[in-house]
């Protein structure tokens, strides 16, 4: 009984702390094979905690959705809706953007089976997830930088096995 | 004599009779309305319906699977079409259990996905050599890597050189790849050549399933129909089990509609003209409608219903039923006095019928449902007909009504009183045709092909063959399966057939096969077997040898050497085994080609194409391999179909000796039984002569016509037996003569009938017709010819002379 309880508050706390959220970002990836770095941008809207919408105006038509268990994506064209109780690697990657938006880090480590390390820089909080184990897929490094007034990201690194690195930066953040 | 008292009892109790009448009449037609109808063609085959496997076919759903094609455009252009004529079909998708038609993107993601979690299942031992080939050849494969990773711009090229940097998947992909014999355009299904999309649809029920098939097959007809309209620039084909089973039943009803429908309204006609009355049509179409309600009534009873085949086959034995009404109604008119009418008749029509229903009855005997309840509807249909044509008839017969076309009659006359029996010519002639037909008698051939019983538009056929030139290398496409009670038993002896398969590949017995399961499912041991394989195979030695290799190939050709974390940590990682089949990875619409689950059996398919020719060499070789079936339940008919066609000489035999025997009790003189046998005797081997003659072949269908000319002869030699002794009795008795006007009208009917069946669309109703005319024309003319000259012989043994005017 104590253990559903205990389950049950952290589901609502988990609810709770998801909020209605729009932002401008800029994405960089970096390709470390080729040394080429891919620059976009666009809008996030985050609507709850199992939904977001990555709307990119540069490309644009490119787009990255979030909606429970579905996570639907435009690609330079190429549609795909993946259900994520149907592919592990979408699902960790699906729960680990969710988590780290909505300040849920320490699943976003376990889920990445990583180590964590917290460091306070002025008025942020920077956290550091880091791989324990090199894997076939997954991320090797994830650093979410919250703004410590409201607990929003406002970057997020995600570093890649193969060095590949994805840097999400959030400005216009206007909660609704 | 008692058909004379039942007609002096209800002559007095005129209400009894109208009571009884209606009552009998009404109570048939309730329960008659309640018989079920079975379409099930494979109620042509004895109940042991199934392979050694234990699998029942019926309940099999591969091979109900409907083709869909699609020709005329460019392929990008068809794949929006395909989009929209599939958006049409499944607005109503009752009766679809799945379709497949496209890969939706998401597919190669899961697979991808879980082909990360399971490498080591999908690496067969043998390919060890291979990825020992990748190491060496690193340098060659990193040059390919280097385009990639150049042109990549989401970052996904990468990904995958990062974890495959030797191109390990390419030593699995020819396999797969070069088995399925499909191309894909923007996701879509279409031909190796991309000129025809292709669109698989599984229904949810079995093609036997008639209402459901044609409901079905209606739907996607009405759904082309409108999409042709707007796109005639494509042609939309269609074939499958459902399509063929409802071309096969809606084109059977229609033919037997209007091939007995028309002939029966002509010869309605004829009778009523000849009769000057129109009476004589429900005066003789009363006794029949009487006798199919009362046998469809039984079958209820007994059976609850029965095969709409065989209902279709026997109501070409209403034809006799016709027969002995003719005689009632015929003689009736001749002397005008129901009673001397009853007194005549009810012996020969009794008799005719007993021994015919005798000869139907052997077909109890059989081992086929279809066969049984042909018999049983026969009886029970010719029971009620003459019951009805005995008792109730005589009521409604004018007695004073004796009218017939003078011109009409001089003319039958004129063929009736024709000494046949006393010309040379015709008698010789008759002879030589018996003859000639006893001699080819053993050459009959039977077919076994059930196949060839079914009727196929050409709509049907052009879209088989466009399929068979596109995906079967212009050959025929077999399933071939493995059963086993579950699915790792199955896996693991798919094994076995996949490498008899292989072998007869590479003998060139098959032009290809799909291998994809043998491929990409493995039962849990042999996951196990392939882990541990993996572990052996990437020692820390061989990790280190492949990772030197790849990073020095990446320096040479201006690639980081960081990147192949993901490779290391791949071959490194421990991994458990997996079930793919329960992992929803594969579409069900895919899948259900691969596995499927039947009756608590696992089936791993394997579609193999090869020709015509090998087809059976093919078939018998993977039959006779432990678990394997061809999952065709026709190959398993040949054999049963043998059997029952022993058993139906078996069934004749017994008919034959319980109609003599009859025969014998009834003129109780053993020549004259004889002589009276003689007809359904010599017709048998006449038709059976005549067809293998004429190229024609009996069947499952046309062969229990046999029973029908069995019937038919015996009772027109019974009638002319019957005239031949009264006239020896009685000095210009005109029994003889009624009779006879009685058998060319009924000979007449019949013969119009099966000649008009002649001209029907499906095969089964031409060789119905064929085999019929040729057995009708042989009776009539032994019955006319033989028969009168033998008796005459006969009445000149005095013994004879004196036990026949007794």
């Amino acid at each position: 009984m104590k253990k559903i309880l205990t389950i049950v508050i952290a589901m609502l706390a988990f609810a709770a702390s998801a909020q209605k959220v729009e932002a401008r970002f800029t994405e960089s990836k970096f390709i470390k094979a080729t040394g080429k770095t891919v620059e976009a941008e666009g809008t996030l809207k985050l609507y709850s905690a199992d939904k977001m919408d990555m709307t990119y105006t540069k490309p644009a038509g490119d787009y990255f959705k979030i909606d429970g268990k579905t996570m639907s994506m435009n690609l330079r064209g190429k549609k795909s809706v993946v259900d994520t109780e149907k592919n592990a690697a979408m699902r960790t990657q699906r729960n680990t953007l969710m988590n780290c938006i909505n300040g849920n880090w320490k699943q976003a480590a376990t889920d990445n089976n990583a180590e964590t390390s917290v460091v306070e820089k002025g008025g942020n909080k920077v956290v550091t997830l880091s791989a324990k184990k090199a894997a076939p897929r997954g991320y090797s490094k994830i650093i979410i930088t919250y703004r410590k007034s409201d607990n929003l990201p406002v970057e997020l690194v995600f570093e890649e096995f193969n060095g590949t690195v994805t840097t999400y930066k959030m400005s216009n953040i206007v909660k609704k | 004599m008692i058909f004379v008292k039942i007609y002096r009892f209800f002559t007095k109790h005129k209400f009894l009779l109208y009571a009884l009448m209606v009552v009998s009449s009404v109570v048939f037609a309730i329960f008659a309305a309640k018989a079920h109808f079975e379409e099930d063609l494979m109620k042509l085959l004895p109940k042991s319906d199934e392979s050694e496997s234990g699998l029942v076919f019926g309940n099999v759903k591969v091979k109900d699977k409907l083709f869909m094609q699609m020709t005329g455009a460019e392929p990008e252009v068809m794949v929006g079409y395909v989009d929209e004529l599939m958006d049409s079909i499944l607005a109503n998708d009752e009766g679809i259990a799945n379709t497949l038609y496209k890969l939706e993107p998401d597919m190669a993601l899961n697979a991808l996905d879980y082909a990360m979690m399971h490498v080591p299942s999908f690496v067969d031992t043998t390919m060890y050599a291979r990825f020992d080939s990748a190491i060496a050849h690193a340098d060659e494969t990193m040059a390919r890597n280097y385009e990639l990773i150049m042109n990549d711009e989401t970052g996904m090229a990468t990904e995958m050189v990062s974890t495959d940097p030797l191109g390990l998947r390419e030593c699995l992909m020819p396999d797969i790849s070069g088995g399925m014999g499909f191309t894909l355009i923007d996701g879509h299904l279409f031909c190796a050549d991309s000129t025809v999309a292709l669109i698989f649809i599984s229904p949810d029920f079995q093609t036997f399933n008639s209402q459901a098939s044609h409901k079905l097959v209606s739907h996607l007809n009405q759904c082309i129909e409108q999409f042709q309209k707007a796109h005639p620039d494509v042609e939309v084909l269609m074939h499958g089990g459902a399509v063929e089973s409802v071309g096969n039943a809606s084109t059977m009803k229609r033919d037997i509609a209007i091939t007995i429908g028309i002939s029966l309204v002509l010869i309605l006609l004829y009778l009523c003209l000849s009769f000057k009355s129109y009476n004589i049509i429900w005066q003789n179409v009363l006794p029949i409608v009487y006798g199919t309600i009362f046998a469809l009534a039984c079958m209820y009873w007994i059976k609850g219903g029965m095969s709409l085949m065989a209902l279709g086959v026997g109501s070409v034995i209403l034809g006799v039923a016709l027969s002995y009404c003719l005689h009632v109604i015929v003689h009736q008119r001749f002397v005008g006095d129901v009673e001397q009418m009853l007194a005549d008749e009810a012996i020969p029509v009794c008799l005719g019928c007993l021994t015919t229903i005798g000869a139907f009855l052997g077909l109890m005997f059989t081992q086929s449902e279809l066969l049984k309840d042909f018999g049983l509807f026969a009886t029970f249909a010719l029971i009620g007909s003459t019951f009805f044509a005995l008792v109730f008839l005589p009521h409604f017969l004018n007695v004073k009504d004796a009218k017939h076309s003078k011109k009409a009659f001089k003319l039958i006359d004129k063929i009736n009183n024709y000494p046949y029996d006393r010309n040379p010519f015709i008698i010789i002639a008759l002879c030589i045709f018996i003859v000639i037909g006893f001699i080819f008698s053993g050459k009959v051939q039977f077919d076994n092909d059930l196949k060839n019983i079914g009727y196929e538009s050409d709509e049907l056929h052009k879209s088989q063959k466009l399929y068979a030139e596109k995906n079967d290398h212009g050959g025929v496409q077999k399933y071939y399966a493995v059963t086993a009670d579950d699915l790792d038993q199955a896996l693991d002896a798919n094994k076995a057939l996949s490498a008899t398969m292989d072998s007869l590949r590479e003998a060139g017995d098959l032009f290809t096969y799909t291998p994809v399961v043998s491929i990409l499912f493995q039962s849990q041991a042999e996951q196990e077997r392939r882990n541990a394989a993996w572990k052996r195979y990437w020692t820390p030695e061989k990790v280190a040898q492949a990772m030197a290799a790849v990073k020095s190939a990446a320096v040479k050709n201006e690639l980081s050497s960081d990147i192949f974390v993901p490779f290391q940590a791949m071959v490194e990682a421990e991994y458990e085994p997996g079930n793919l089949y329960e992992s929803e990875v594969v579409p069900d619409g895919l899948l259900c080609n691969f596995i499927e689950e039947t009756d608590g059996k696992f089936l791993i398919l394997n579609a193999a194409q090869m020709s015509l020719e090998n087809e059976a060499k093919v078939s018998d070789i993977i039959a006779a391999k432990p678990h394997a079936v061809v999952v065709d339940p026709l190959y398993y008919t040949g054999g049963m179909i043998s059997l029952i066609h022993k058993d139906f000489n078996m069934a004749l035999l017994i008919s034959s000796i319980f109609v003599f025997v009859v025969l014998l009790l009834s003129f109780r003189n053993i020549l004259i039984s004889l002589l009276a046998f003689m007809p359904m005797f010599l017709s048998w081997y006449v038709v059976q002569g005549w067809m293998a003659i004429l190229g024609l072949k009996f069947n499952m269908i046309n062969i229990v016509i046999s029973t029908f000319i069995f019937g038919i002869g015996v009772d027109y030699s019974i009638f002319v037996m019957k005239g031949l002794i009264e006239g020896q009795r009685q000095e210009g008795s005109k029994l003889l003569e009624y009779h006879k006007v009685a058998i060319f009208f009924s000979g007449l009917v019949l013969i119009i009938v099966m000649g008009a069946m002649l001209f029907a669309k499906h095969p089964t109703i031409v060789s119905i017709g064929e085999c019929a005319l040729i057995g009708m024309i042989s009776t009539i003319l032994i019955t006319y010819t033989l028969q009168p000259l033998i008796f005459r012989w006969l009445m000149k043994i005095p013994f004879v002379k004196r036990r026949v005017e007794k």
